[in-house]
Order: C-alpha cells, then sequence, then structure tokens
C-alpha cells in the first residue's frame, strides 16, 4: 500500500502538474492521481458506452421496436451508491491533505506577507524585506499574511499552496520547503482577483541551502552597504540608488518614474519644488509653491508618506484620492526613518531643479570598510562627517 | 434581422402555415410588445437572449485574442510598472461573464424554451399568471439596459462575482450593473413563482406528478432554487451598494466590515445559480435523448427525482468557493462533505441518460447531435468537480484556469449545449418548419471541436499553476493559451453555421409537420406551430415517453399516434413487458 502510495506521488513536474517541493506536494498530489485515475475511469465507461450504443442500436427504419425497459431499482440503487461511497474516499484523503495545509506549525519560522495593489512584500524575523520569497531548505515555515487595501491571494504552485489575503484578517500558510530552487527561482503568483495590475503582481521564490541563505538575509537586512563579490570591499548605497530599490518594492505600481502620467498616484517625475494644487488640506490655509524651501518640501513629503491622506493633489485637472499609508514601512525605526530619506532623497533627484547630493557619491565617505558606523547620507553620517570635515578640512 | 414576424407566417408557399396559429393570430408591433401569451413571450426571450449571447460572445472572442501573447495582443504597455492598460480587459472579461450568467444562463432555458413549451407539455393554455409573466419580461429588458448603462458610465472590472472590498473602491460603474442585476433577479424569481403555481395548479386531469415530462420535473426544480435564492443575491447587492455609496461598513474592513461575509452571501446564491443554469437543460436532456433512441426514459423516477435533489442539496454546498479563502477548517470540511453528495444525482441522471439509449433506435439528428455533445462535455466538467471538491487539490488548483475550464464544460458544454439541443429540438414546433439537418450537424460538430480545443488546454494550464483573470502571464503558458484561442475561432465558426441554419429555415424551410421526432410529450400533439391557444379541447394524457404507437407516415414526414397499436393509457405506473436492465 506504501509502494503504491508513493507511486501515485509523482516528485517531479508531469504532464498535469509542475514539480512539487514542499511537504504538501506530497499529499496534493497523491489525492490528485487517485481522482485522475478513477474519475479517468468513468469517463471512457460512460463515453465508451456512449459510442458504442450510437453505433450498435442506431435507427434502421423510422418505425423501429425498441424494448419497453422503464426501469430497474436494484441497479440504479447500484450506481447510486457506488460513486457516492467512491467520491466520499476523496474527501477523506483531501481532508487528510487538508488538515495538514490549514493547521499552523508552531515550530516554523514566521515571514510576515503584505499585498498592495500590486506587489507582495516579505519581512523576515530579522527586519530584512524584499518582494522576493527566500525560504532555507528543509526549515517549516509559516507565512503571516495581510492585506492593506483589497483581497489578494498568495499562490506558489511547486509548493501546492494558496491562501487569501484578508484586509482585516490575519491568514497564514505554513509549508516546509523540501527542494533546492533552480537559479531564477519559482514563481509566486496572486490569484485573488485585485484591479488592474492583478497579473503582473507576481514575485519569486528561492529555496536556498544553510550558507547562501544566511548571506542573502544578511545583505537584506541591511540595504544600506553592499559588498562587492570580487574585491570583498563593502561600500555605503548612495540614497538616490537605495531610493530607486525602494521605489520598485514599494512604490512602482501607483507612481510614474519616467514620464509626466497619472499611473494610480501622481508621477514623481518633476514632483519635486513643482508648484501644488490640493482637493484636500488638514489645514486650509496650506500650500506648497516650487519657491517654498528645502524643509518644507521635506516635511510635506513626509507628511505624504506617513499620513498620506492628509493633504490631497489635483493634478493635470484630476482629484485624486488617497493611498492607504507606508508607516510600518518607512517609519518607526532609525532604518525605517532613513529609508525614508532615502525615497524622498530619490524624489528629489527626480525633480527639474539639478541635483546635487549632500555627499557626492565618489567621496571616500563611501568606503563601508573605513567609515563603517554611518551612511553618510544618514542623520548621523551628515553629522558625525560634519565634525571630521571641520576638524580635518584638508585632503578630502 | 427580425425574422419573426407574423408577416413571415403568412408566407403565400406555405399553406400550412396560413392556418389560424398563435404567429398570425394577431398582429402589428403592440399584439407581440402587450403580448400575454406564454409563447409569445418565450419568443421576445428568445431573441433577448440570443442578442445578449451574441455580445458575451464577442466579448469572449476578445478575452481569447488578448491572451494570445504573453504580454497582451490587444492591450498591452511597454512600461513593465504600468497597468492601467488592462483595465479594458479587465472589463472586458467582466463583461464576458456577467452578461453569460445574468442575462444567458439564468433567463435562457426557462425564459426562452421553459416559456414556450412548459404550459403546451402539461396540457395548459397558459401559465398561471399571463400578465406577471410579461412584467418578467420587461424586467428582465430593464435590467439588460442597466447594464448597458453600467458599460456607457465606464464598465465594471470586478469579475462577475464582485468580490468585495475591491467592488466598493473601484470606480468604475459597479452600482450600475449591479443594480442591474437587482432587477434581473425580481425577474427570475418572478418567472420562478409563476412556473411552480402553474405546475401545481394548472396540469389537466390525468397530468399527475409522475406522468409530467422530466423537463417539466427539472424546470419546477429550478423555479424552487429561483424562488428561494435569488432574494438573498437581491439584498446582498443592495448592501454592496449601500457600502459603495453610503460608506456603511458592511464588508470593506477600512469601515468595520468583513470581505468573507460577502463571498458567503454571495456564493449563498450563486452556487445554487449554477444549478439554476443546469438543470432545465438537463430536463432537455431526458426529453432529447428519449425522443432520438425512441425508447421509454429509463428510471424516471430517480431522474425525476434527482432534479429535486440536486434543489436541495445544492444550497448546502456554497463554501467549496471558498476553502483556502480564510473560512474555518470546520466549515471547508462539511462544505466539501455535501459537495462530494451534490455530484451523486447528476451522476444518476448520466447513468439514465446511458441505460436510455441501451437497445434503443438512435437517430443522430442535431438535437442528438448536440445531447451526445452534451454527456461528452457535461462528463468532463462534473468530474473536473470533483477535483475541486477535494480540498486539498483544490488548494492547489482554486482561481486557476483549471476552474475556468471546469465551470466552462459544465455551463457551457452543460447548459448551452443543451440550450442548443432545446432550440433545434423545439424549433420546429415554434416556427413550423424544419431545418437543414446537414448544416445543424455541422454546426454542432464544429462548436464541439472548437470548444474541446479551447478548453481541454486550460484543464493542463491550470493544473500547471496559471491563475484566472490575468491580462498578461508567463512565457511558459503560452502554447496552452494559443491553442485555447484557435479553439475559440473555431467556435465561433460553428456558431455563424448554426445561426446561419436556422436562418435559413425561417427564410426557406420546409413545413413542419406536428411531430416531428416521434415524441410522445403533449407540446407534440398539437399543430406546428401551435394554435393560440394550444389545444382546441383538453387533451388526453398519457405516459409522456411511450413510443410505442407512433408512426413514421411518409406523406407528411412526421409521425402519427396509432391508436390501435397500443392499449390506451390507463395505469400511472409502468409495468416493464419485460425484465429489465441486464
Amino acid at each position: 500500500m506504501n509502494c503504491l502510495m508513493h507511486m501515485l506521488a509523482a516528485d517531479n513536474a508531469t504532464f498535469w502538474l509542475p514539480r512539487g517541493a514542499s511537504d504538501l506536494a506530497g499529499p496534493v498530489d497523491q489525492a490528485w492521481n487517485i481522482i485522475l485515475y478513477v474519475t479517468g475511469l468513468f469517463f471512457f465507461i460512460v463515453v465508451g458506452a456512449m459510442l458504442f450504443f450510437i453505433i450498435r442500436y442506431r435507427r434502421r427504419t423510422p418505425n423501429d421496436a425498441t424494448p419497453e425497459i422503464t426501469h430497474n431499482t436494484p441497479l440504479e440503487i447500484v450506481w447510486t451508491i457506488v460513486p457516492l461511497l467512491l467520491v466520499e474516499v476523496f474527501f477523506y484523503v483531501g481532508f487528510k491533505g487538508f488538515l495538514r495545509y490549514d493547521t499552523p506549525r508552531s515550530d516554523a519560522k514566521i515571514i510576515d506577507v503584505q499585498g498592495r495593489q500590486w506587489a507582495f512584500s516579505f519581512t523576515y524575523p530579522n527586519g530584512a524585506q524584499d518582494q522576493d520569497l527566500y525560504l532555507l531548505k528543509d526549515e517549516p515555515v509559516r507565512l503571516n499574511l495581510n492585506s492593506t487595501d483589497v483581497l489578494h491571494a498568495i499562490y506558489l504552485p511547486v509548493m501546492r499552496t494558496q491562501r487569501n489575503l484578508v484586509p482585516g484578517r490575519e491568514t497564514q500558510i505554513s509549508f516546509t520547503p523540501t527542494d533546492l530552487s533552480p537559479q531564477e527561482g519559482w514563481w509566486v503568483f496572486c490569484t485573488q482577483y485585485c484591479g488592474n495590475g492583478h497579473s503582473r503582481m507576481f514575485s519569486h521564490v528561492y529555496v536556498l541551502a544553510k550558507a547562501d541563505y544566511d548571506e542573502k538575509m544578511k545583505e537584506l537586512a541591511n540595504p544600506f552597504k553592499k559588498k562587492d563579490p570580487i574585491t570583498g570591499k563593502s561600500r555605503w548605497v548612495p540614497y538616490v540608488e537605495l531610493g530607486h530599490t525602494l521605489y520598485q518594492q514599494n512604490c512602482s505600481s501607483c507612481h510614474s518614474v519616467t514620464d509626466d502620467k497619472i499611473v494610480v498616484g501622481p508621477p514623481w517625475k518633476g514632483l519635486w519644488k513643482r508648484d501644488h494644487d490640493f482637493n484636500y488640506r488638514d489645514d486650509p490655509t496650506y500650500t506648497l509653491k516650487a519657491s517654498d524651501p528645502d524643509d518644507k518640501w521635506n516635511a510635506y513629503l513626509t507628511e505624504s508618506i506617513l499620513k498620506p491622506n492628509a493633504k490631497l493633489v489635483t493634478y493635470q485637472g484630476k482629484a485624486l484620492s488617497g493611498m492607504s499609508d507606508f508607516s510600518s514601512t518607512f517609519s518607526g525605526s532609525e532604518t525605517n526613518d532613513e529609508k525614508r530619506r532615502a525615497i524622498i532623497e530619490y524624489i528629489k533627484s527626480l525633480g527639474n531643479l539639478p541635483y546635487t547630493p549632500a555627499i557626492p557619491p565618489d567621496s571616500t565617505y563611501y568606503d563601508a570598510d573605513k567609515y563603517p558606523d554611518h551612511h553618510p547620507e544618514s542623520e548621523a553620517g551628515l553629522k558625525a562627517n560634519a565634525l571630521t570635515t571641520q576638524s580635518q578640512p584638508a585632503g578630502r | 434581422m427580425t425574422t419573426i414576424t407574423p408577416d413571415f407566417a403568412h408566407s403565400p408557399r406555405e399553406p400550412a402555415l396560413v392556418r389560424d396559429n398563435y404567429l398570425n393570430h394577431s398582429r402589428g408591433f403592440l399584439s407581440w410588445a402587450l403580448t400575454l401569451d406564454h409563447k409569445r413571450i418565450g419568443i421576445m426571450y428568445l431573441c433577448a437572449v440570443l442578442t445578449a449571447f451574441f455580445v458575451g460572445g464577442m466579448f469572449a472572442e476578445l478575452v481569447r485574442t488578448q491572451l494570445l501573447m504573453p504580454n497582451g495582443a490587444l492591450f498591452h504597455s511597454a512600461d513593465p510598472n504600468s497597468s492601467a492598460v488592462y483595465k479594458t480587459y479587465n472589463q472586458i472579461f467582466t463583461l464576458h461573464g456577467a452578461i453569460m450568467i445574468f442575462l444567458v444562463l439564468i433567463p435562457g432555458i426557462p425564459g426562452a424554451l421553459g416559456n414556450f413549451v412548459l404550459p403546451i407539455m402539461l396540457g395548459a393554455k397558459d401559465v398561471a399568471f399571463p400578465r406577471l409573466n410579461l412584467f418578467s419580461f420587461y424586467l428582465y429588458v430593464t435590467g439588460a439596459l442597466f447594464a448597458v448603462l453600467s458599460i456607457i458610465f465606464g464598465a465594471v472590472d470586478t469579475g462577475w462575482t464582485f468580490y468585495a472590498p475591491y467592488s466598493t473602491n473601484t470606480e468604475t460603474a459597479v452600482s450600475w450593473m449591479v443594480f442591474g442585476v437587482f432587477i434581473l433577479g425580481f425577474s427570475s424569481i418572478l418567472t420562478g413563482m409563476n412556473f411552480i403555481v402553474t405546475i401545481h395548479k394548472l396540469r389537466p386531469p390525468g397530468m399527475t406528478w409522475f406522468r409530467m415530462p422530466l423537463f417539466l420535473w427539472a424546470v419546477y426544480a429550478t423555479s424552487i432554487i429561483q424562488v428561494l435564492a435569488t432574494p438573498v443575491l437581491g439584498i446582498t447587492l443592495l448592501l454592496l451598494m449601500m457600502e459603495r455609496l453610503l460608506h456603511v461598513g458592511i464588508f470593506n474592513s477600512a469601515y468595520g466590515g468583513d470581505p468573507v461575509l460577502f463571498q458567503h452571501f454571495f456564493w449563498f446564491y450563486s452556487h445554487p445559480a449554477v444549478y439554476i443554469m443546469i438543470l432545465p437543460a438537463m430536463g432537455i436532456m431526458s426529453e432529447v435523448i428519449g425522443t432520438f433512441s425512441r425508447k421509454h426514459v429509463f428510471g424516471y423516477r430517480f431522474v425525476a427525482l434527482s432534479s429535486i435533489a440536486i434543489a436541495v442539496i445544492g444550497f448546502l454546498v456554497w463554501g467549496h468557493h471558498m476553502f483556502p479563502n480564510g473560512q474555518s477548517t470546520m466549515l471547508g470540511t462539511i462544505f466539501s462533505f455535501l459537495t462530494m453528495t451534490v455530484a451523486i444525482p447528476s451522476a444518476i441522471k448520466v447513468w439514465n441518460w446511458l441505460a436510455t439509449m441501451y437497445r434503443g433506435s438512435i437517430e443522430l439528428a442535431t438535437p442528438m447531435c448536440y445531447a451526445i455533445s452534451f454527456m461528452f462535455l457535461f462528463t468532463i466538467g462534473g468530474l473536473t468537480g470533483v477535483f475541486l471538491g477535494t480540498l486539498s487539490v483544490d488548494v492547489h488548483l482554486h482561481d486557476t484556469y483549471f476552474v475556468v475550464a471546469h465551470f466552462h464544460y459544465v455551463m457551457f458544454g452543460g447548459t448551452l449545449i443543451g440550450f442548443l439541443a432545446g432550440i433545434y429540438y423545439w424549433w420546429p414546433k415554434i416556427t413550423g418548419k424544419m431545418y437543414n439537418e446537414t448544416l445543424g450537424k455541422l454546426g454542432c460538430l464544429l462548436i464541439f471541436i472548437g470548444f474541446n480545443t479551447t478548453f481541454l488546454p486550460q484543464f493542463v494550464m491550470g493544473s500547471q499553476g496559471m491563475p484566472r483573470r490575468y491580462a498578461t502571464y508567463q512565457a511558459m503558458y503560452q502554447p496552452y493559451h494559443v491553442m485555447s484561442t484557435i479553439g475559440a475561432y473555431i467556435q465561433l465558426v460553428g456558431f455563424i453555421i448554426a445561426a446561419i441554419t436556422l436562418l435559413q429555415s425561417l427564410l426557406k424551410g420546409k413545413t413542419a409537420p406536428a411531430n416531428p421526432w416521434g415524441s410522445a410529450t403533449l407540446e407534440w400533439s398539437c399543430t406546428s406551430p401551435p394554435p393560440h391557444d394550444n389545444f382546441k379541447t383538453t387533451p388526453t394524457v398519457g405516459d409522456p415517453y411511450d413510443h410505442s404507437n407512433l408512426v413514421w407516415d411518409d406523406k407528411i414526414e412526421g409521425y402519427v399516434r396509432d391508436n390501435t397499436l397500443a392499449e390506451p393509457y390507463t395505469t400511472t405506473t409502468h409495468i416493464p413487458k419485460q425484465p429489465a436492465g441486464h
């Protein structure tokens, strides 16, 4: 019996199913195969009998006499009871597999998944955040699912699992990845229709071995620093570059940076120091003009990220509505505050005025091995470097 | 285009049509617009439903054309970050679904064929409430107009399921469409109520419950669902509109509501609704297979009662649409168990149709060709439903193309093919004209081939992980999509041929005899087309499936009843002349 069950659970991709790479795949594939063979048999019985009857009992004259067979109660009871028993066996097989899927594991590593229109974002135990899912082979994992706007669903075909992300609720899926992923990873799809970008809401899942996984986590935990794989030297990532990465992870589905078009929210191209019209202001006297100082613009952009509905702009004749706030991503810790500053720095670089960063990117302050404490553009870094610059004005 | 007019009935080439019948009984636009005749109302439904089917079908062709290319063949964007361009695609697939479900599948068979044949099959002069019947039709038209208005005011991009909170947030014209569906619901409820009362109160002497043709049992079961389930949809849609327009928190968590609640309410109607769609088609199957096998429908009582069983159990399985949607494990388990049981009455019907064909005299006329298609396609549709009812397997298949394929095999391969079988079967009765069998069969064959080319690949891409409602997709799924689209084009050709067959019959068809197929049900005992009052005298009611005394008459090219061949019907139970079965 075990041998048969093993045969029924295919490990590799088949005509019907993609390869299975988690502990959930076995029971699902087994149930799939059992149902496929049994229903396939019934299909051939029905269609075979039908075709046979069509040929064997074809009409010969318009007045063919046919036997008066009206019913056969024992036969009818048999073909009611037998399929009923069979489908309830299917139910039981599916139920067993479902319990495994539906029972949260207490020993699992927890990864928070946030869905928004139209991207997933994964937050790891060490605080690292990314738009892709990185998993450690053979380690049970539990994805805690949240949505900030509408319904989404996270679907991992090779893991044979999916679950809806329901706004206002927390749902979960747990599984153990059992195979290393190929270089390009496997697909993660959104399966619950969520608007314009539904079909573009996808990520990748990578299942890694321990060493690769740890390295990746370290890298993700500190997006401010990058290690050159060849020279082995660490370098601070300039805020404009970091801001662009964060934009792609969090903002690109609604804000354009390449042209002046409204995607969902206002385009970022040319946004910095552009005269603003508001359709709503929490402070009715508030205005924002190109001539206003940098500080006022910084304050406005900060507020727009953390409390986006406080002021709503009218742009290109269209009164734009707000968005859900990003305060959990871009405030609450020093790292998150700095990420927010990087985003604003990136927006500044997209403005129509010539842009010069506070610390030029070729400065030696970006050498993370030499100045490991602070990013040169961070608040702490700017302060420390200002002191350094004062005491050692020359040679930089 | 409007070929069914009183004028056509006066064509001098057709002496039989000069006789008074429902088509030439009165003349003029108002005699149709204000008619209380169930047959004329049925014809108006038929025209309206076929128009809606044409529109919904064109949307389907657009959907399939878009999916020829991974990045979209019609709507695509060079900027990978811009998705506004997909809104149009989303509106198109939503309109395809909403039109096909609410304007074609639900009202189609009961509204068009049910209205036309139900009273005649029963032996009645009309439905119980003819004015209410006309009102139902105008409610249908009004609901359809709201759907058209919703397209004008920005279309709908929610999918036909209107899941909250997307449907309460999106800027498109959801309220118009939802209000249209709300009105259509009333049309459905009133038609159902009318049929229930008609079947209970207007049966002539001798028409006992177990002498009713199986189509009537099926429509009766359908009507029960329509009356009991549709109000739930109505109130759900009103709540949705309240949330949208007044921001009353019911489904949207931002206002303190719960999105899963909407799904429970929605599927409480919409799952029984799939039985509203399929049951009448199953009724047509029983009539067509019995007639063209020239044999008594096997296991009449099992088939009749299985319709009622489907109606009852169908109310208890809605949660199988929500296994991974945030429903509790306990609910999922109960719903999966009950879902399995609802498969059985459908299986019983298939077995009984097969047994009806056994040792019959099978004629492959066009309606029978559609019936054979139905059995092939519905069997696939039903069996793949077992995969989706199984909890663990559904977690993998949920919201993929596997569901899309399954749904189309049941609703298109089942309901629509059944509808076509019914149209061809009753066409001579409705219009008084025969159609070209060769063309009819060619259309059927092309639709069958096109259908399978379209939807078989969708099972495979679905189980391989292709999600539904995607405007773009990953390149690995392209071969399946291309094949599917080619199938959709083949179907288009098939449907054009089917339409030509019927139009040609209207213009040039031979005069139909009263009973061209040798059916034993009552509607074939009145002339084709039927007289205004259906029956001059109260008809004699017999066994609806006893074909033994129907003999072919070469002169009229139809069947006539020869009462010398069999005893008059006196008993209500059927005693087999020989041991049945195997």
